[in-house]
């Protein structure tokens, strides 16, 4: 697929995404993402007409050209993402010699192309308009479950690779600096995707793109450089008209041509339409698809790896001198489809809207295959419609019909313990033994109970721990001893420990609250109390973790109360529980300085009341509010505080900071001090939440989500529990699966969609 | 054919990281279970707990869980009515189902020794409906041979399990499926549908390719 794309990019607009992403990589990486947070920032605060807070984010100390420099490191991975995605490039590289042909061709082929034609004295289009014009793609390819990753000539566009999706809430979140310190995160983190493990920081970046599903490129003209001679290609690339001899046609004067690039399997199942413009009623065409190095001086179907329907007999040949007796002639006017169905790797061809039925059997495994037409007759012309246009059979409902049977087939795959189930369950794997409704049953229950206990969703965990044991007792009750026999030497038994369980969910959850709210000492001495071994764990790197987070917000309270401060001169005060008029809390209000209150009205331009509520949902042990949070005492005065105590509440922050430095100083690993020097750096900014970049990035609420959520994973990993519930390992793998199929040739992968199934129906 | 193609770890990695799964996705799949599956009180604590809306009315959850409940103890006479009481339509539409039940309750007749019963409803009742079809006719018969093996300890299995609470459970299954069809709600649990999926994915990505093998790594028990 490489070679393909290289050819299109000779066309003028950049056509491929690999070369997109080159672009993007070399003129606007380092400043999207950057500008855009920025820029958020500006605009709020020009807004209300306070001074600009680019000005006073500006760093107060001589640290500014080291936080600088450690910024533009943060911005490289972000660079090594824009090239990594080539690599999902799915189609096999055609020959090299090819890539390096087609490179030098292109546009400037195309003009040979129309002098050519204009010598034969065939009419031309207009030419502006119909020169590799991109089309959407066609709706029947809707069905497909990569229906997003297919393109046509047209270069995908560039603004949604930068653009945050809106889906996410705080889309100015960066992964940056904040990812590096954690190890791995799971839909905890509320965010579309996860960070992955990472052996590069650069990967860890790459999730933050939505743009990761793999591309495929779609047949869309007539190659110029791959076609027989005799043939003449339109500008559009749609028309191949036969200049060859007048002379009566014979085997020898057969000509092919083949699309610009091949049919990809992630389709499903592909189709295209060709009309037939000859004044021939059974023309000397064959249409059908054929390898790449099938000599173009063929027909389809008389060749090795070929396989074509012949117009004048109505024979279909694969392979074969004489074909075999398919459906009806076809010529002058008619319109004659041509799909290939790769869940079953049969053709089926169509005419003039009517279905004539499947042939061929295992076409095109292991090789590219393209569209190809060939013909013998002087004059003979065709046009072809690779979606352009809408097509004259209802394509859409066939591939809909195909879906379904498909999909019903994989609905009736019988269940058994996949390594990937095992794994994730714990329940040994048995791949080819079928799974007992009952087993089954087990299985299920477990999958949910483990996915609410990680979650610490603890009532619904006493609720439905009720329920099973009550079913189970019932039917053990019903079914006699003969029945617990049979429970007994079953693989998979249906036992629940709980009996300290939901004590240790609820205390979990109370602690992961507690970090999500910015309660740092309560986590802390909770943990200590409950899970000693997690903060001690790895030479107290969690603790550590957990200390630089309560330095971050002990400064983030100073620069709360500066604001405080500045605006208590200028502005009248604002009655203590009415919302800040404005979004990004220029105007000061008793309430912000508690903490996790400010970061609602800084971090989220759309504040509204129920910000919090995603906590909420999170964790939710106890309500949110339940954690107050303990503040240190300069923070508690409501009103405007005085310039000492805004100075004892820095001193305050400082002397923190400084025993963090005093019992990890000597610490020799690399993260433990970047962070530490990450964590100090904050102090630079006179309003960390506001400047641009990774500094706002590290002291967000996603970062200290982001904390929780370690915290959480470090937590059941202490016990011997997995970091991601196996209900979300499983939708991975089977969607892992799915793409992987896709990706190496496997049709029935495209109607194997999982996310419109289950997530979305 | 090219040779099996190698899927490096990274890249394996690389896909499952790229997944686009949220906790409310996830959410939406237990809550989906636990309201077809019958978990009524789960459903309701895991509604306020996960805030999310409630799909269904959760009392519709209660009646479908005393009816499987009847069906699970063996009381097919009490599920019957309970499933008219809920729509006549269920059973009157559904040939199939309700032959289903029927047979249900002659196999329950034979369990409990009350032969003469037995009998008199096979032949009152369910002998006019195999007239209807064969295959209900091939079930009848199944269910008749039980009384010739009765005392038999070797019996063959596929008679026998006529006897086991999975028949009862696979009985209750359909009627649960049924009843939520004519709720107009899904029956399929996407859980199970997600499984299958895994399962079927799975197995036909290790034949066509060497991806990496997971670690063979025992988690504790839940």
């Amino acid at each position: 697929m490489a070679s393909r794309s290289s050819r299109t990019s000779s066309i003028p607009i950049p056509a491929s995404t690999s070369n997109v992403r080159n672009i993007e990589n070399v003129i606007s990486i380092p400043s999207s993402s950057s500008s855009y947070s920025r820029n958020r920032v500006t605009s709020s605060s020009s807004l209300v007409g306070s001074s600009p807070s680019l000005a006073r984010s500006v760093p107060r100390s001589a640290s500014l050209s080291a936080s600088r420099s450690s910024l533009r490191q943060h911005f490289e991975p972000r660079v090594i993402r824009a090239a990594q995605p080539a690599q999902d490039f799915p189609c096999p590289p055609a020959s090299p010699t090819a890539t390096r042909r087609a490179s030098i061709a292109g546009y400037p082929a195309q003009h040979n192309i129309r002098q050519r034609a204009t010598s034969n004295n065939i009419v031309i289009q207009p030419q502006p308009t119909v020169s590799a014009q991109a089309f959407p793609r066609p709706s029947y390819l809707d069905n497909s479950s990569f229906r997003d990753g297919f393109i046509t000539e047209a270069p995908p566009p560039l603004v949604p690779l930068r653009k945050p999706d809106p889906s996410i809430p705080g889309t100015s979140r960066q992964y940056g600096p904040v990812s590096t310190l954690v190890p791995s995160s799971d839909s905890d983190d509320e965010s579309i995707a996860t960070p992955p493990p990472r052996p590069t920081p650069s990967a860890a970046v790459a999730s933050s793109s939505s743009q990761q599903s793999p591309r495929f490129k779609l047949p869309s003209r007539w190659n110029t450089e791959d076609r027989h001679n005799y043939l003449s290609i339109s500008p559009d690339g749609r028309d191949l008209t036969y200049n060859g001899s007048n002379a009566p046609h014979g085997d020898k004067d057969g000509a092919a041509a083949r699309a610009n690039c091949p049919v990809p399997p992630a389709c499903g199942i592909y189709y295209y339409e060709v009309q037939l413009r000859g004044k021939e009623q059974k023309s000397h065409v064959s249409i059908g698809f054929s390898g790449p190095n099938v000599k173009t001086t063929r027909l389809p179907g008389w060749e090795q790896n070929s396989w074509g329907y012949h117009g004048d007999d109505g024979f279909s040949f694969a392979a074969e001198k004489n074909g075999s007796v398919y459906s009806q002639t076809y010529g002058a006017g008619d319109y004659v489809g041509c799909g290939i169905d790769f869940s079953t790797r049969r053709v089926f061809y169509t005419k003039n809207g009517q279905f004539l039925g499947p042939v061929f059997n295992d076409v095109g495994k292991g090789i590219d295959l393209y569209p190809a037409v060939g013909m013998q007759q002087h004059q003979e012309s065709i046009r072809a419609n690779f979606g352009q246009e809408p097509f004259i059979f209802d394509i859409d409902n066939h591939v809909q019909q195909q879906k379904t049977a498909v999909w019903n087939k994989i609905m009736s795959t019988p269940l058994h313990v996949t390594p990937a189930i095992a794994q994730a369950t714990g329940i040994p794997s048995a791949p080819k033994t079928p799974l007992s409704e009952e087993e089954s049953k087990v299985m299920l229950n477990k999958l949910v109970m483990s996915y609410l206990i990680h979650h610490g969703y603890a009532k619904t965990v006493r609720a439905f721990q009720h329920q099973v044991e009550v079913n189970l007792k019932t039917r053990a009750f019903d079914a006699g001893d003969k029945d617990v026999e049979m429970e007994g030497t079953s693989p998979i038994k249906e036992s629940f420990a709980l009996e300290n369980l939901e004590h240790d969910i609820e205390r979990r959850t109370e602690i992961v609250n507690a970090v999500a709210t910015g309660d740092i000492d309560t986590a802390i001495r909770e943990s200590q109390n409950h899970y000693p071994t997690v903060l001690e764990a790895e030479a107290g790197l969690m603790l550590f973790k957990l200390r630089c987070r309560k330095f971050v917000e002990l400064v983030l309270a100073t620069a709360e109360m500066k604001k405080g401060m500045k605006k208590d001169d200028r502005l009248p005060k604002v009655p203590p529980q009415s919302p800040p008029p404005f979004p990004s809390g220029t105007i000061f209000s008793s309430r912000s300085v508690v903490e996790g209150d400010w970061l609602e009205d800084d971090m989220d331009m759309d504040v509204d009341d129920d910000a919090a509520g995603s906590f909420t949902a999170s964790f939710n042990g106890k309500p949110l509010l339940a954690t107050v949070p303990e503040l240190t005492p300069p923070l508690r005065h409501a009103a405007s505080p005085s310039t000492a105590e805004y100075e004892a509440a820095i001193s305050a922050a400082i002397v923190y900071g400084q025993a963090i430095s005093d019992d990890y100083k000597s610490d020799p690993r690399p993260e433990v001090q970047a962070l530490f020097k990450q964590t100090f750096g904050i102090l630079a900014w006179d309003k960390p939440l506001e400047a641009g970049n990774d500094v706002a990035a590290f002291v967000s609420k996603e970062a200290r989500l982001a904390l929780a959520t370690e915290l959480n994973q470090t937590i059941l990993k202490s016990q011997g529990r997995p970091v991601k519930p196996a209900l979300e390992t499983l939708y991975r793998h089977a969607s892992a699966c799915v793409t992987q199929l896709g990706v190496i040739g496997e049709g029935s992968a495209a109607f194997a969609d999982l996310r419109r199934e289950f997530i979305d129906a | 054919m090219p040779p099996k193609p190698t899927i490096k770890k990274e890249d394996w990695d690389k896909r499952l990281h790229e997944v686009k799964i949220t906790k409310e996705d996830l959410n939406a799949l237990i809550m989906d279970y636990l309201v077809i599956e019958g978990y009524k009180s789960a459903a309701e604590q895991f509604s306020q707990e996960a805030n999310l809306a409630p799909t269904v009315d959760f009392d519709s959850i209660e009646s479908r869980m005393v009816i499987r409940e009847a069906l699970q103890r063996g009381d097919v006479e009490d599920a019957i009515t309970r499933v008219n009481d809920l729509n006549p339509g269920i059973l009157d539409t559904n040939p199939a189902l309700y032959f289903r039940l029927q047979q249900q309750k002659l196999i329950e007749y034979i369990r409990s020794g009350r032969i003469g019963e037995a009998l008199k409803f096979a032949q009152e009742e369910l002998a006019p409906r195999g007239e209807e079809s064969p295959e209900f006719l091939s079930e009848l018969e199944r269910t008749m041979s039980l009384l010739a093996f009765e005392s038999v300890p070797n019996a063959p299995a596929a008679i026998t399990e006529l006897l086991s609470p999975a028949q009862r459970m696979k009985t209750a299954g359909e009627v649960n499926a049924a009843i939520l069809e004519c709720l107009s709600q899904g029956k399929e649990v996407k859980l199970v549908g997600l499984l299958k999926l895994l399962c079927w994915g799975e197995t036909l990505l290790e034949e066509k390719a060497d991806f990496p093998k997971v670690q063979t790594q025992v988690l504790p028990r839940i």
